[in-house]
């Protein structure tokens, strides 16, 4: 009888030794894992965007340096240069029409609905977030500038009122390798996603892969050329 | 009969104790070679980071001074009468399209997430999503600013603020709190429109908990994007019809 109950404190004695190690092992080994690897995930992540701010700062220098050189040398190819980076400005900035493959999202109220403006920046967001290089919503190039507000029953876009209660039209151009494999199919699960939110019967949703859009440049008359806070630093 | 069910507690939780030293010194010993290879890693990669640092300063300041005598050249050769007009267009058209350094009266938001967060207890919104962050930079344009730039880096026609995980992303820049947004404008629109806005004031109430400072400038400098990318990786798709 002594001998059993000896034997029972030993065995659970052992089980309590065992347990007490397993816990320990188990909560080093989250914490080496978690301290080791977040830091060194971290540092290789920093390196990784310092090599592509470098790598970008390397090919603008040397064009730079380019640049420069037939700026000083004045055998007339100066003028052409100034020429083709005015231009590139004016079309980064959105000032010059463009055209590529992109895509169209069609933004229909239903009935009495009147389309959100976070509605709309939603789905401007998400193709800026997707690449897009150049948007327009309703014709209206989206620039620096832009805002996308509901004013009453509109929503204004570049100062211009545009009513809730009629269709809206998204146009982007973006890589057009990716817009069949992902980007129509991601948009087509954010509409189906908003759509289920908002009800069904509210807004109709069309995304469409089209080619060729043309992306107008915006009108002289908006306020996106408004400059008459801003002064160039010196 | 007391006394032995208090001596069976001590034993366990000695026994446990016991475990629990054994294992720690056992692991500490096995770990010991893993734990050095881990620390000789982070050395390297803190050398690489060092080295990636000191070359992008290096390459910063040349690119200052290129920009500089590239600037100089410009001026002189429209001080010269040569190319004025197209020299005049092409200032304004770098600075519409935010690749200049631009100053003026501003305002200045910085956004950060609610001190302490509790992913448990804490809504969702306690922590700045990009969706924040458009929210802000939208109603400032809706002010009427005419420059803005997020952490420093500037914003152009298609501003690229996304999230992948629990980082902000602008133009695939990763970025961190607090969340500065500074717009040029007129400051008592861009001031009442920021006070005015009952999303922002929802965010700051304490059960959200977003901490949000306000504050204005009578003259504040914003970068040239080009000090945060090269723009044109931003444009090689765009073709003229």
């Amino acid at each position: 009888m002594g001998n059993k109950k000896y034997y029972q404190y030993g065995t659970l004695l052992i089980v309590c030794v065992l347990v007490g190690a397993v816990i320990a092992l188990l909560m080093k080994n989250v914490n080496a894992f978690d301290t080791g690897s977040k830091s060194l995930q971290e540092l290789q992540n920093q390196i990784i965007e310092y090599q592509r701010k470098n790598e970008d700062l390397n090919n603008r220098n040397a064009r730079l340096y380019d640049y420069i050189r037939e700026l000083e040398r004045d055998e007339g190819e100066s003028y052409l240069l100034v020429m083709e980076e005015r231009e590139k400005f004016a079309t980064f900035a959105g000032l010059r029409t463009v055209k590529n493959d992109g895509v169209v999202i069609t933004l229909s109220p239903i009935g009495d609905y009147k389309i959100q403006d976070a509605l709309v920046r939603q789905f401007t967001n998400e193709l800026s977030a997707l690449g897009a290089q150049a948007i327009s919503i309703n014709n209206e190039r989206k620039v620096t500038t832009t805002e996308v507000r509901t004013s009453r029953d509109n929503i204004m876009i570049n100062g211009i009122a545009f009513a809730r209660s009629e269709p809206f039209e998204i146009k982007a151009i973006i890589d057009p390798s990716k817009i069949d494999s992902f980007v129509v199919p991601y948009l087509q699960s954010v509409s189906e996603s908003i759509k289920k939110q908002l009800g069904e019967d509210l807004v109709a949703i069309t995304v469409r892969h089209e080619k060729g859009i043309i992306i107008p440049a915006l009108s002289e008359d908006r306020i996106g050329y408004a400059m008459d806070l801003l002064q160039p630093v010196d | 009969m007391k006394d032995t069910i208090w001596k069976r507690i001590i034993a366990v939780f000695a026994a446990l104790l016991v475990g629990i030293g054994i294992a720690s010194v056992v692991k500490d010993l096995t770990t010991m070679a893993v734990g050095e290879d881990v620390s000789a890693d982070i050395l390297q990669a803190r050398e690489e980071l060092a080295f990636e640092e000191a070359n992008f300063r290096s390459q910063r300041l040349l690119n200052d001074r290129l920009e500089a005598r590239k600037k100089l050249l410009l001026h002189s050769l429209s001080e010269q009468g040569v190319m004025s007009d197209i020299i005049a267009e092409h200032g304004k058209y770098a600075m519409l399209a935010g690749l200049t350094d631009v100053k003026g009266p501003g305002i200045t938001i910085a956004l950060n997430d609610k001190a302490g967060y509790d992913p448990l207890a804490d809504p969702i919104e306690s922590v700045i999503h990009d969706s924040t962050i458009n929210y802000v930079i939208n109603l400032l344009w809706s002010g009427g600013a005419r420059a803005i730039s997020f952490n420093d880096v500037r914003l152009t026609a298609v501003s690229e603020i996304n999230c992948v995980g629990p980082t902000i992303l602008a133009y695939g820049v990763r970025q961190m709190p607090p969340y500065v947004i500074s717009a040029i404008g007129p400051v008592d629109e861009l001031l009442d429109v920021v006070q005015g806005d009952s999303y922002l004031a929802r965010l700051s109430q304490p059960e959200v908990g977003i901490r949000i400072s306000i504050s204005t400038d009578s003259e504040m400098i914003l970068p040239s994007f080009l000090k945060s990318r090269d723009y044109s990786h931003f444009m090689d798709l765009l073709e003229t019809p």
